[in-house]
């Protein structure tokens, strides 16, 4: 499960970098645990990475929205100011 | 035995030991992260974007921090506790995060209405200012158009004038061509023969009053000329009652002009008897030749110059 959300994330969080690396990081930490059979921390980590991941895309999707939200307000601005021109 | 007081302080005292000993126990393990996890929690309950767009979001936040709290009431290691307190923090930024996405997607849909609203107008007035330069271009192919008709009027007028005035001055060159004028350096001379007066008399014969008409009638046409009338008589009779006679005529011809509307301020007469003979006055027919009236009609609009 934290596999797959860090999988998602990486595909449509490059907004997050930060995120997305404490997500990759937390994964890659899980593995390890479970690797050496520490399943209580494989388990806590995978939570936590799964958690990252959700945060790097939704703060990803934020980014996206603030970019998207400055560019519509700045072309109505320059309608407006062509408007007046003309 | 033990006496009942200190039984009873024993009880008192195993009773405040047990209610230590719970107090410990139920002693719940808060650590800062937990703490952290709290306030998160708290702001993403609180955040009106995330109730509107992330609910659910918030509530798994909510279920991550009741188990870090269980983990906490239950002792649990502070690193077991951080770590159930991390994922509860991090869901709670998620949600607010996830709200003010939503939240500016909301606005990029009401601001991208506004923006074509704006594009609208803009087409609008651009097509409100082509409108308006063609109707103005309108007007003035319009007016254009009038003014070449009014110039186009005008110019016909203008030609109507024109042949207007010129069959005028031909009729008056017929006029004077039928007053048999010819033109001398004092001006246009209109000879009026004998035939105007009876013997030795001045009033003018109405039979010659066509010609006084058409003198008349070019003097009125041409305001602007003057006029002398010379009267000149043959060598019948004194010099003085020639001279006398001469006068009168050209007088008899001056009034019959104003008679016919000539103004007499453009007029002048003179008498000059028997002086200035144009033929020999041995004959009949040279004499009356030279008993005679000169019409002079000025060539602008000075006085005609007096003989001599």
């Amino acid at each position: 499960m934290a596999n797959s959300a860090v999988d998602q994330a990486s595909g449509n969080a490059a907004e997050a970098p930060a995120e997305l690396s404490t997500a990759r990081d937390k994964l890659a930490r899980a593995n390890a645990a479970m690797a050496r059979k520490d399943y209580v921390a494989a388990r806590q980590l995978a939570d936590e990475a799964a958690a990252d991941a959700a945060l790097a895309q939704a703060t990803a999707r934020n980014a996206r929205s603030s970019r998207a939200l400055a560019e519509v307000r700045q072309s109505i601005q320059q309608l407006q100011t062509q408007l007046n021109r003309s | 035995m033990t006496s009942p007081t200190r039984f009873v302080s024993t009880l008192t005292a195993l009773a405040a030991a047990t209610a230590l000993f719970a107090g410990c126990a139920s002693a719940p393990t808060v650590t800062p992260a937990l703490q952290q996890a709290r306030a998160n929690v708290r702001s993403a309950e609180a955040d009106p974007a995330v109730l509107k767009y992330a609910s659910l979001d918030a509530k798994k936040a909510a279920d991550s921090l009741r188990r870090a709290e269980e983990l906490s009431a239950k002792r649990e290691s502070p690193a077991d506790i951080d770590s159930a307190a991390y994922v509860a923090s991090t869901q709670a930024r998620t949600a607010m995060a996830i709200g003010r996405a939503a939240t500016e997607e909301e606005a990029i849909k009401s601001a991208e209405a506004d923006r074509e609203r704006a594009r609208a107008d803009a087409n609008a007035k651009r097509a409100n200012v082509a409108q308006n330069q063609a109707a103005t271009a309108q007007i003035a192919a319009a007016n254009a158009n009038a003014d070449a008709n009014a110039a186009r009027q005008q110019a016909a007028a203008a030609n109507a004038d024109a042949a207007q005035a010129q069959a005028q001055a031909a009729a008056l060159a017929q006029e004077l061509a039928d007053l048999q004028a010819r033109q001398t350096d004092r001006g246009m001379l209109v000879t009026l023969g004998d035939v105007l007066f009876e013997f030795g008399r001045a009033e003018i014969k109405p039979a010659a009053q066509t010609s006084i008409a058409k003198l008349a009638h070019y003097l009125n046409q041409h305001p602007d000329r003057r006029v002398l009338i010379e009267g000149f008589t043959d060598s019948v009779g004194s010099d003085s009652a020639n001279l006398t006679l001469s006068q009168r005529r050209s007088q008899a011809v001056a009034e019959a002009l104003r008679a016919q509307g000539v103004d007499p301020t453009r007029v002048a007469t003179r008498g000059y008897g028997e002086a200035y003979p144009v033929a020999s006055n041995s004959s009949t027919s040279d004499r009356a030749m030279n008993r005679r009236v000169e019409v002079y009609i000025s060539n602008d609009n000075q006085p005609v110059r007096a003989r001599g």
